[in-house]
């Protein structure tokens, strides 16, 4: 934010329980009155693309698309748009795996496995959920091999890819397993010649830090990370694009995961 | 245990003898017994190699000799543990049960086919001695906890997890190697699918054979069991997706340079999941850990002050004594074919894929 007076407004109505993030953020955003709102909150449910379309359309500075389903057509969003569109995620957009993210890069190279699973109540749709798991994967693992589905039914879901741009393969299994034994959580690990990275992101309801260790052969870290929930961190990042500070690519990074995740579903 | 031992109590040890006497005799087994002094006595150790038999039996102040028939000719001998290379073991067990001794424990895995497992049933059934296998995570006071805390996990796991991280050990070159020669100074050649095939062999009869009877205690059946995923993990490790029984399992194995350890089972319900974290394989002191979770609560067990190597001869002990039940033959059997399906099932999706 560039001055402490200017604040974005937001239509605390169209996706549950946004008010109380506009609440914690009261110097940023406000709640929109009569007057269109500033700040598009948009849910993910299918045509999240036209309706994300027609808000910047009708002069919505940014749009945020929370848990976005898939959908055809991203890419032809004019760019002025893609840019001001923000994904907000359950999990791929927890503080913590941006961490992750930065500190995989110098781990690829010798990755030798990496696995990703999470934990969902029962009666999730596996479909609303998978591409959040795909997203995470790909900001921590990199680029990966078209993901299979290797088995599916109402207890779980198991899939498989590679990590791409690696001198040998390298095996990625996903899975989704719906339990009701504890809150839904995301743990991941990028195993590596020696040591490598694991994460453990806890539920899109607390702000608790995900934990994000790096083994290594001097020893263990535990990275720094905030407490911060994934919702918050997205409508600071919404307020940055509107303020003209950043751009988003989130959309592009959208439409990649689409074009990995098995066809058929969605 | 009192700490003072009398005479008779000392003549009442149960005497063993070794079949092996390589780096698992040395490095697991003995220390374990020497724990429980007031339990046992080594009174012969057999190798092939004479001179590894009479260092070791020298330590332990054991007779040595290089025959089998030497070992099981000896009355003070009264309990074997074989822990000969896999291919003996069969005839090793076969052997021990003919000669009329109290109990045998038997390295894992106890036997590389159906027919050998078929023929132990069919021994051990006709002279009634108790075979345990030296599948140590089986016995860990850690697993055992778990089995009193986890409810009707059995009944309504729907995936279970193995996952293990271990540091390079020499005994995992040789998994990979006793199944397929190893080219001089450097890994098997994984672009070979036959290659791949028998490293996936050499994981599962060394490495995921620990857990497999931890693991079918949540499948109820493997009849119908299917490979949906069998893949190397370089440069030696494995992982396996399979269904069986209505269930999903996860195996994955990594050995690799890291200093740091992992080994854990899950297996998770609708309504609840276990995690256990079993100790890495050669330490001796130390049980497993059981968390078990269930409405957003979990309950902790462990550690506890030995673990399961300690425990197969303790529970050794109890048979011999009269105390405890020895494992069903059939059972154990059923956990082998098992880890043979496993393996039959992981060498055919990998020559499928191939073609
Ligand atoms: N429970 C565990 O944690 C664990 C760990 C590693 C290995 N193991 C199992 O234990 C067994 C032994 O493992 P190891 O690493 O000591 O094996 P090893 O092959 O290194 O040593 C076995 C010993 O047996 C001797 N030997 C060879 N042929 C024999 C025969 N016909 N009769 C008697 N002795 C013979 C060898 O000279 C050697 O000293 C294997 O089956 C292995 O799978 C168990």
């Amino acid at each position: 934010m560039s001055t402490l007076t200017k604040h974005y407004t937001v239509d605390t109505h169209s996706v549950p329980g946004l008010s109380e993030t506009v609440a914690s953020l009261p110097l940023s955003l406000a709640p929109a009155g009569q007057e269109p709102a500033q700040l598009a909150a948009i849910a993910g449910t299918p045509g999240w693309l036209e309706r994300t379309r027609e808000a910047l359309d009708g002069g919505a500075l940014a749009a945020v698309v929370s848990s976005p389903s898939a959908a055809d057509g991203i890419l032809s969003l004019p760019t002025d748009f893609a840019q001001r569109a923000i994904v907000e995620w359950s999990f791929a957009s927890n503080p913590g795996l941006q961490t992750a993210a930065e500190a995989t890069s110098s781990l690829r190279e010798t990755a030798v496995f990496a696995d990703i699973e999470l934990r969902v109540p029962t009666e999730t749709n596996f479909d609303d959920v998978l591409l959040d798991v795909l997203i995470a994967a790909g900001r921590v693992f990199g680029s990966m091999s078209p993901v299979r589905s290797l088995h599916r039914d109402k207890a779980g879901w198991h899939l498989a890819s590679w990590l791409r741009g690696q001198a040998s393969d390298v095996p990625v299994s996903f899975s989704i397993i719906a339990t009701d034994a504890a809150p839904a959580t995301l743990r991941l690990r990028l195993l590596t010649q020696d040591g490598g990275l694991s994460a453990s992101v806890p539920s899109p309801a607390t702000a608790e830090p995900a934990e994000v260790r790096i083994t290594g052969p001097d020893g263990e870290r535990l990275l720094p990370t905030l407490w911060e929930t994934s919702r918050r961190v997205s409508w600071r990042r919404a307020v940055a694009v509107a303020a003209g500070e950043a751009v988003s690519d989130d959309l592009s990074e959208l439409d990649g995961a689409i074009s990995l995740a098995p066809k058929g579903m969605g | 245990m009192p700490p003072t031992k009398r005479s008779d109590e000392i003549s009442s040890r149960i005497g063993v003898g070794f079949l092996g006497a390589g780096p698992v005799t040395q490095a697991i087994h003995l220390p374990s017994l020497s724990r429980l002094t007031d339990l046992f006595e080594v009174t012969h150790v057999m190798d092939v190699d004479a001179d590894v038999a009479a260092a070791v039996a020298s330590r332990v102040d054991a007779a040595s000799s290089t025959s089998m028939d030497q070992l099981l000719g000896d009355p003070r001998v009264e309990v074997v543990a074989i822990c000969s290379p896999h291919k003996f073991h069969a005839a090793q067990v076969i052997a021990a049960c003919r000669a009329g001794k109290k109990a045998v424990l038997c390295e894992k895995p106890f036997a590389v086919s159906a027919e050998e497992a078929a023929e132990i049933a069919s021994v051990s059934a006709e002279t009634g001695v108790p075979i345990v296998v030296g599948a140590m995570h089986a016995f860990d006071p850690g697993w055992l906890a778990a089995e009193k805390l986890w409810e009707t996990l059995p009944e309504t796991a729907h995936t279970i997890r193995v996952s293990v991280v271990l540091p390079p050990n020499a005994r995992f070159e040789d998994f990979a190697t006793e199944v397929i020669a190893r080219p001089a100074g450097g890994w098997p050649d994984y672009s070979d699918p036959e290659v791949i095939a028998a490293t996936l062999e050499g994981g599962v009869l060394g490495l995921a054979i620990h857990d497999l009877p931890l693991v079918r205690r949540f499948v109820p059946t493997f009849d119908d069991l299917q490979v949906l995923r069998a893949e190397v993990v370089r440069p030696w490790g494995y992982v396996f997706l399979l269904r069986a029984g209505g269930r999903t399992i996860e195996l994955s194995a990594s050995v690799n340079a890291t200093w740091k350890p992992d080994w854990t089972l899950e297996a998770t319900g609708p309504d609840s999941t276990l995690r256990v974290t079993f100790t890495p394989s050669y330490v001796q002191a130390g049980s497993a850990v059981a968390e078990f979770t269930a409405g957003g609560l979990t309950k902790v067990a462990g550690p506890f002050d030995h673990n399961g190597y300690e425990g197969e001869w303790r529970r050794i002990a109890g048979i011999v004594h009269g105390t405890e039940e020895a494992p069903e033959a059939g059972a154990l059997i059923e956990d082998l074919r098992f880890a043979l399906v496993t393996v039959d099932g992981a060498r055919a999706h990998v020559l499928e894929a191939a073609v």
